[in-house]
Order: structure tokens, then sequence, then C-alpha cells
């Protein structure tokens, strides 16, 4: 990880020893220089802090480079001096051509302020990004709010468009889309527990001992409205499937006031599906919260939009 | 401390002091548990069995994050979750781990008849030894936490050990290990008193916890096992724990003047018996004619 010369098997000092002539090894370039000649980085432990600024250069190590603070440059002004004297990260040294300070120098060590290179080192214009042109994000140069696909209320800066409209959607039997005005009127959410990994651990006796069964988080107030106790069985559905758990009555969840409206929240832990200890024994239905969920995901980072849709909520 | 590890008086040809001569040394231990950096994650449940070798079973949803109702005979170390709502209608989701307190006074080992099934080491555990245990299950009466439970099936009864085999080979307890938030602590009792009135300190300080304190109660000379509460004057939110524990009365007059009366009735009798055959002599069989 830390990257070595092939021919000697040193460790490097760090990612500027890089090379692209194959002579050297690295599996990723920010953990370089974590682990060097001197042994483990991460292991240093001199609590000293000569700055006074919290930085504690010699405790452990941090990517890249040690560098405590990202982009560090931008905390000085044109000239290279600190904004805030008080505060000094980094600076430009004159007589010695180079930036020092108290901080790994988050730029090119040697390019002086008159050359005017940027503090952002990871964007092209080297400045930082509130409009972002060229196509760098999908969905615009400027950032903006977009209501999830599926939404209990129409965005309240542009209602005619409340949805990201180049949001990825498929086009399968599946990819339907409930509304309020259809009776999708609670929003839920999905989440996972401390006591269980994704789809793993409920095939282990140890983990399903802690939490045996899926179950339904319900708001007080909506569970009284229904009639749900906790423990009953109840059937949550969107416009793609239906899931059954049973109801876990809580506090924890409390209604919204959205545009006025009383708005209900529930919340379903993901773990349980097909196949795992207690589906197999039968004691479960063998319904995936992922069935609910719509595939939508972030035109930018493609995460998906599960995490808010719209439901219904009855008993079964 | 009367026998601690062997402690090195002299050393041959060596330059400057002996290395923990003249160190006043705490064996007592304690663990702390900050209810208020709790997640509920239940990592020390499993450590709990797992290095105790008790089996995993099967468990109800009840409505709630809690794996079951109570602890049980081989299930020491579980965490209560209680949600509760105050008069202005805000939550809080209270987790705290439940287990034997390893009282400095313990009810148990007062209420036990049955020589040497409890002990209390000089570091403050207490300790069950299943070998002596009779299946009384005074212990269970003398407990002011409600901790002893008892197996039908061998008839005897178990709790929480504090890992005193982990703690004998200088090791934290399981619990402690698996914690993954820091939440629990183990170290001398005085340290983590210290520890613990800091971290109430900082919450009185900072947050709106201004009922922050340290239980260790009194009641039963302290405990071993302490927690930080939000609020330190309404233990009984935490799903049960006593403000106020104390040995119950009842088992504190049975070992106490009861149990002076009761020798000195059975003394009586004896020295009865004696005058009686002073007086009188040894009784004389009937022969049959």
């Amino acid at each position: 990880m830390n990257g070595r010369a092939i021919e000697t098997g040193q460790q490097l000092p760090g990612f500027a020893a890089l090379k692209d002539d194959g002579s050297t090894a690295c599996g990723n370039w920010i953990w370089s220089g974590s682990w060097t000649e001197a042994g483990s980085q991460a292991q240093r432990r001199d609590n000293a802090d000569p700055s006074g600024l919290g930085i504690h250069p010699n405790w452990a190590w941090v990517w890249p480079m040690n560098r405590r603070v990202l982009y560090n440059r931008a905390s000085c002004d044109v000239s290279g001096k600190p904004w805030d004297p008080s505060r000094a990260l980094i600076w430009w040294n004159e007589g010695q051509k180079k930036w020092v300070g108290n901080d790994v120098p988050d730029f090119k060590p040697d390019s002086p302020p008159k050359d005017h290179m940027g503090p952002f080192i990871m964007n092209a214009e080297g400045v930082g990004r509130i409009f972002a042109p060229l196509g760098a994000l999908a969905d615009g140069p400027f950032p903006e709010f977009y209501e999830p696909t599926e939404s209990p209320v129409e965005n309240a800066l542009h209602p005619k468009q409340s949805k990201n409209p180049v949001a990825p959607r498929f086009s399968t039997a599946m990819d339907k889309y409930g509304t309020p005005a259809d009776g999708f009127t609670i929003v839920c959410t999905t989440y996972r527990l401390t006591e269980h990994y994704h789809y793993w651990t409920k095939n282990n006796p140890m983990n399903v001992q802690l939490v045996p069964e899926p179950f339904v988080e319900i708001p007080m107030e909506l569970a009284a409205d229904l009639g749900i106790k906790g423990g009953d069985k109840v059937k949550v559905s969107s416009a793609r499937a239906s899931y059954q758990a049973k109801a876990m009555v809580t506090h924890r969840i409390k209604p919204m006031t959205i545009d006025g409206k009383k708005v209900y929240q529930i919340g379903i832990p993901i773990h349980y599906g097909y196949r795992g200890i207690q589906e197999d024994a039968g004691r479960t239905a063998r319904s995936l919260t992922n069935s609910l969920t719509p595939t939508v995901t972030d035109p930018n980072a493609h995460t998906p939009e599960f995490k808010g849709f719209l439901v219904k909520l009855e008993k079964a | 401390m009367s026998n601690g590890p062997l402690q090195i008086k002299a050393i041959s040809g060596h330059a400057g002091p002996v290395p923990g001569l003249d160190t006043s040394r705490d064996y007592s231990v304690a663990k702390l548990i900050d209810v208020t950096t709790c997640i509920g994650c239940k990592a020390c449940e499993v450590a709990c069995l797992e290095w105790n070798g008790y089996p995993f079973r099967e468990t109800i949803f009840d409505n709630t994050y809690q794996t079951m109702p109570d602890t049980e005979w081989n299930y020491y170390n579980l965490i209560r979750f209680n949600e509760y709502v105050d008069e202005a209608g805000n939550l809080s989701w209270l987790m705290r781990k439940d287990g034997c307190m390893h009282c400095a006074d313990p009810g148990c080992l007062r209420a036990c008849p049955a020589d040497g099934a409890i002990v209390q080491y000089t570091n403050g555990i207490v300790d069950f030894n299943q070998e002596n245990c009779i299946g009384c299950q005074y212990c269970v009466t003398g407990c002011p936490f409600n901790i002893p439970k008892f197996n039908p099936e061998t008839k005897k009864v178990h709790k929480c050990t504090l890992c005193s085999d982990r703690v004998g080979a200088g090791l934290e307890p399981a619990c402690i290990k698996a914690c993954p938030t820091g939440c629990l602590h183990f170290g001398t009792k005085d340290d983590m008193k210290e520890l613990g009135e800091k971290r109430a300190a900082q919450l009185r300080e900072h947050t709106s916890h201004t009922n922050a304190g340290v239980y260790d109660p009194a009641g039963v000379g302290g405990t071993h096992v302490m927690y930080v509460l939000h609020d330190i004057e309404h233990p009984e939110r935490y799903g049960g724990l006593p403000k106020n524990p104390t040995i119950p009365l009842l088992v504190r007059i049975w070992k106490g003047p009861l149990k002076w009366i009761g020798n000195l009735a059975m003394a009586g009798g004896v020295l009865g018996v004696a005058l009686h055959y002073l007086r009188f002599g040894p009784k004389q069989e009937e022969h049959d004619k």
C-alpha cells in the first residue's frame, strides 16, 4: 500500500517517489508515505503541538502525505501570507523560495504566489466551485434542490420541475412511481441496524438472536390512527411491491409538518430476504425491503434513492 | 493487598532504583458504563456469550430493540432499551447495559448459606462457584438488582463474573474489549470513579443534562460496576435501576441479629441437653421382659 521500489524492496517516502516506468509498485497513492523505511507512520505517538493549532504533526499519520488540512493554500492571501496570522497553517517563504509552515503544504511546494496557481489543486481551474461548467455535474452548473422521485409535496422552489430531470430511471414493469393522489401518502425510509451486516448476518445465529425478525418502525400517532399495536403484522405497499413484517411502534419517529400538512414517516431495516435462519424456518415473510424502493439514482454519484419514497400502510 | 505478584527488591549490577519498588498499587477493579455514549449495538452481549461459551438462542420480536425481557442464567449481559418522553415532549432513547453490579457489600453473598458458593475477591469482583452452590436461591432474594438467575436443570445459580478468569490473567472483561464506541471502561475503582465524574461534569457543563452523575450507590457500599447517567436523580428510567438499592431487610435481619439469636438458641439447646444428662443421667433402656 505504501509503495516500494521493486528492485531494492525499499519502502518509498511518499507518492512523489512513485514512477510510471514500472520500477515502483503501490496499491493506492493516497496511502503512499504511511509506512516508510522508518516504520509505520500511523503508529507515531508524539502528541506535541508546536503551533498550538491542534495539528499534532507527529501523532499518527493522515493521507495524503500527512497533510492535516486539505487545500491549506487557501488559508493564505494572493501574496502567500496567512489570512489570519494567529492561525497560520502554511505561508510562502521568499528566502527559501518555497511554501513552509505548521502543516504540510497541499500545494506545489515551489510555486511562487506570483504564478497564481490556484489552491484547489484537484480542480482544473484551481479554485473552488459554486458554478461548475463544462458538464462537470450531470444536473447543471449550479447546486440545486430536487424532491425525491416520490415525494409527498411538490418542490417549493420550482413546483413545475419538482424532481431531478436527469436522474437515471429505468422503464421496466417494476419502475412505477406512486403519488399521494394514488393513496401513497406515507414517507418510507430504509436503513441498516448495528446488529446486522447487509444480508449476510441473517444466516448467523449470533446476529439473528439480537434482532430475530424484520420489522417496520411506525410512529405512535400513526399506529393509533390505524389501530396497529406493537407486534401486529403489517403490510407496506409501494407502487412496485408490498412487504410484510411486524410493527414496532415507537416514539422515536415523529410526524412531520410539511407545507402545513401532517406527514408520517415509517422506517424499515433492510436485512431480511429469501434465505436465512428465520426465513428457512418459515418464521418470517420472505419479502425484500428493496422490492419496495424505487430504482432511481442520483445522476452524479449514482447513489440509489432508497432513503425516501412513498408507501401505504395497513394491518396485514 | 496481601499477595501481589513477585516484586523485585534488589537487582545486581543495576544502575538506578528498582522498578516498581515502593509504589502503591490499587488492585481494586471497576467497570464504568457511560450510557450517554452507548449506541445499543449489543456487541457486549455477544462477547459475553462467546467468552462464557453459552449458546445463541431463538428470541422473539417484542416491539423493542431489546434482545429479551430479562437477563438469564446463561445471558449475563443485556442492554435495556427505554423510550422516555419528558413533560415537554422531548424524547430520550435510553440504553443501559444491565448485569451484575459487583457490590462492595454484596447482598447475594450475605444471604448465601452455602460455604464457598459466593466469594468476593479483594479486587472487588463477586463470583459464584457453582460447585458449592446448593440451589437455595437465597442470593436471588438478597440481590437488590435482580441479577442472580437460576438454572432449573442443574439447580445452580449464575451471574456475570466480571470475567474474573480474564481479569485474573491481566485482561479486561470481554464486554469491554468488544465495545466499539468506548462507552465501556475498565480500570481501578478510583480511576473509573474519577473518569466517570469527569464525564458527568462535562455533560453538566456542556449539554442540557444538568443532572448528569455517576451511579455508585452507597446503600450497597458502592459498586464495582458504575454508570454515568444523564440524570442521576432518575435511575429508574433506565429500565428499573433502583435509586437507593439496599440489601432486603429480611436478609439483613436473618443474617444479622437473627443469626446470632439462632446460634444462641442452638448453643442453648446443646447446653440444655448437657445439663439434662448431668441431672438425670443417660436414658435407661427398658428391656423386654
